[in-house]
């Protein structure tokens, strides 16, 4: 009982911790994009969770009022909402989306950051220059 | 042997067991070390090992399936890559979790790519092509620089991972990384339980050590403890011996003492006795030199008195061998101045008998009479050696005393001074008589114009048997016996000292603090 006990603790703290993870280089990279403090964000419900506790976004349930969109696929939404910038979670939608000007996946294991350049001109953003290493 | 051992002190044993108990948990601590590093070393070499062969295998599959141009040939050929990769899937295990191959476009590109992927949930699988920024990048790097297979451990990720990287070489040119994933948690496992088992070995040791130094402490305090109980011992042994010296001593001293005390009342008695005896011996002796002087004074007395009666019966016995008529009258007033001359005689008599009487009782008397009754008796012998009697009376209070025994005093200062002025040849020799008193004290002065009594006798003339005189047969008597008489038996204090013309004695009698 008691193992079981602490591997459920274990298991707990290595997922809050990857969530962490994610929400700190969330809150670290996207607003350099967007030179706001904060940024109203529509997310699918994974990214949900991962922005529930932060400062930085204030999740908005109209895609209309967001300026960002963080998460996979976003198809089934209007087509204006689709028009605005998306921060892509997967390698696939990042590699797929039109409006995906950059992607933070895991594969492996391993944590991958990827930007596109063109897709960041389309939209008027500014990269950093220590991002810039990550961009195509 | 077992006689030696009984004799070897408990500390001791105590000791020796302590450090052979340290001794061997450090042993024991040691070879554990050792043999747990052997564990975990073949463990790792085991998992290694079996990877290798692995990642050889699979190297060897791929060479001989795309003999070279590997990225080309698999962009080209979908069958031959989804062909291999489930042959990749084969060796996919909970242990083994990621098996994929990757390259570079280029060797300076910072960039992988994959090529195929092993993975069985489609979530988890890349694409081929896809760019891939591993994590510890110069391990990648330098396995394409050297060419030989490496592994390393994630030290920052939070999952207990390792990665193995095998090069696939064709023509001495490195084309691509097997790359597989292997989890270390059944490895871990059994470190943790060696590092478990580690933990306790070192508990144990650590408690060895305490108790070792626990049994250190306890025996160099035992130790001391011993040391100073010998030490306490020996110093015991020595002072009891001397107690008992000393207790030995004591008896017999208080057995000594205890004979002593037995006769030591007797003794106090018999001295106090000889004392008495010897006072009453020195005032005897001093009362016959008195008499012998009394006689003297009385054959001055009785001198004139009898040359008178003499003359008067030698004219009586003369005018009736001349056959004188003798007429009544005349006849009956010499028989009358005879027999006044007689009485004087018998006054006389009277006076030194009385002078001798021993005072019994207390009697009421001035110091005027006590000096004017001593004189009587003195004054003949004075006027006969020329010496001045002043008299000075201020006193005319009686007190109560012994008045013999006072005039026996009076009279020996009186002699005395006679003496020393005679001694001396003074010219004009003066004895002074002076009386004073006030409601508690009498006081008697009597002084000579002798010069005085020298310092270095005059602490010594009250003491028994000391007299300046003895060439005259003094018995230096006198004065001890005036200070008795005064001191002890009338209560009065007798001293001594000199003036500008001589010595003074001064005798205060009636209520005197001693």
């Amino acid at each position: 009982m008691k193992k079981l006990f602490f591997i459920l603790i274990l298991i707990y703290g290595i997922l809050n911790a990857k969530d962490n993870y994610e929400l700190k280089l969330y809150e670290n990279i996207l607003p350099l994009f967007f030179k706001t403090d904060t940024i109203d964000v529509y997310v699918d419900s994974q990214t949900k969770d991962i922005l529930k506790n932060s400062e930085r976004f204030k999740v908005v349930l109209n895609c209309n009022d967001a300026t960002l969109f963080i998460g996979k696929d976003f198809s089934h939404l209007s087509q204006a909402c689709q028009e605005k910038p998306i921060f892509c979670t997967s390698y696939r939608s990042f590699k797929d989306n039109k409006n995906c000007f950059g992607a933070f996946y895991w594969r492996k294991g391993r944590p991958q950051i990827k930007f596109k350049l063109d897709v960041i001109k389309t939209y008027e953003l500014q990269i950093s220059e220590k991002l810039r290493k990550y961009a195509k | 042997m077992i006689e030696k051992i009984k004799d070897l002190k408990a500390t001791y044993i105590f000791n020796i067991i302590a450090i052979l108990l340290l001794l061997g948990a450090f042993s024991i601590y040691t070879m554990f070390e050792q043999t747990r590093k052997n564990i975990v070393d073949i463990n790792i070499k085991a998992h290694i090992d079996y990877i290798d062969t692995v990642t050889t295998n699979i190297s060897r599959f791929i060479k001989k399936s795309i003999p070279n141009n590997l990225h080309k040939t698999l962009k080209d050929d979908e069958k031959l890559r989804f062909s291999i990769e489930q042959n990749l899937q084969f060796f996919i295990t909970n242990r083994y979790r990621y098996i994929y191959v990757v390259d570079k476009e280029s060797i300076k590109s910072k960039e992988f790519r994959f090529l195929l992927d092993g993975a069985i949930d489609l979530d988890e699988k890349s694409e081929f092509d896809e760019s891939y920024i591993p994590l510890n990048l110069p391990f990648w790097n330098k396995v394409y620089e050297n060419k030989e297979a490496l592994y390393f451990k994630h030290s920052d990720t939070y999952a207990v991972w390792m990665t193995y990287l095998k090069p696939i070489v064709i023509n001495n040119k490195v084309e691509a990384i097997i790359v597989i994933d292997f989890s270390l948690q059944e490895h871990d496992l059994i470190v943790s339980s060696l590092d478990k088992l580690d933990s306790s070995f070192e508990k144990v040791l650590v408690f060895a050590l305490f108790i070792f130094l626990v049994i250190i402490i306890f025996s160099y305090a035992d130790m001391k403890r011993e040391n100073a109980k010998k030490t306490l011992y020996t110093k015991l042994k020595k002072t009891n011996k001397v107690l008992k010296q000393r207790t030995r001593e004591l008896k017999l001293k208080t057995k000594n003492i205890l004979e002593f005390n037995k006769t030591l009342e007797q003794k106090v008695k018999n001295e106090i006795d000889k004392n008495k005896l010897q006072d009453q011996q020195m005032l005897q002796q001093s009362r016959l030199a008195q008499m012998g002087e009394m006689i003297s004074m009385i054959a001055h007395q009785w001198r004139q008195p009898l040359t008178a009666i003499s003359s008067r019966t030698n004219n009586l016995i003369f005018k009736i061998m001349m056959g004188e008529e003798m007429k009544r009258d005349l006849f009956q007033q010499e028989l009358s101045y005879i027999d006044e001359y007689s009485q004087h005689l018998s006054k006389t008599i009277d006076d030194f008998r009385g002078f001798f009487k021993d005072d019994k009782i207390k009697q009421k008397a001035t110091l005027e009479e006590i000096v004017k009754s001593t004189l009587d008796i003195a004054q003949i012998s004075l006027e006969n050696k020329n010496i001045t009697m002043k008299t000075n009376f201020q006193c005319n209070l009686e007190l109560e005393t012994y008045p013999n025994e006072v005039k026996q005093v009076v009279l020996n200062l009186i002699k005395n001074a006679e003496d020393i002025l005679i001694e001396n040849k003074i010219e004009n020799p003066i004895i002074t008589i002076e009386t004073s008193c006030d409601d508690i004290y009498k006081q008697l002065i009597i002084k000579d114009n002798a010069g005085g009594i020298p310092n270095e006798i005059m602490l010594k003339i009250f003491d028994p048997y000391f007299s300046t005189k003895k060439s005259k047969n003094g018995t230096g008597l006198g004065l001890y016996m005036s200070k008795t008489i005064i001191e002890e038996h009338c209560a009065g204090k007798l001293t001594v000292s000199n003036d500008k013309d001589g010595a003074v004695f001064k005798l205060v009698l009636g209520e005197i603090d001693v």
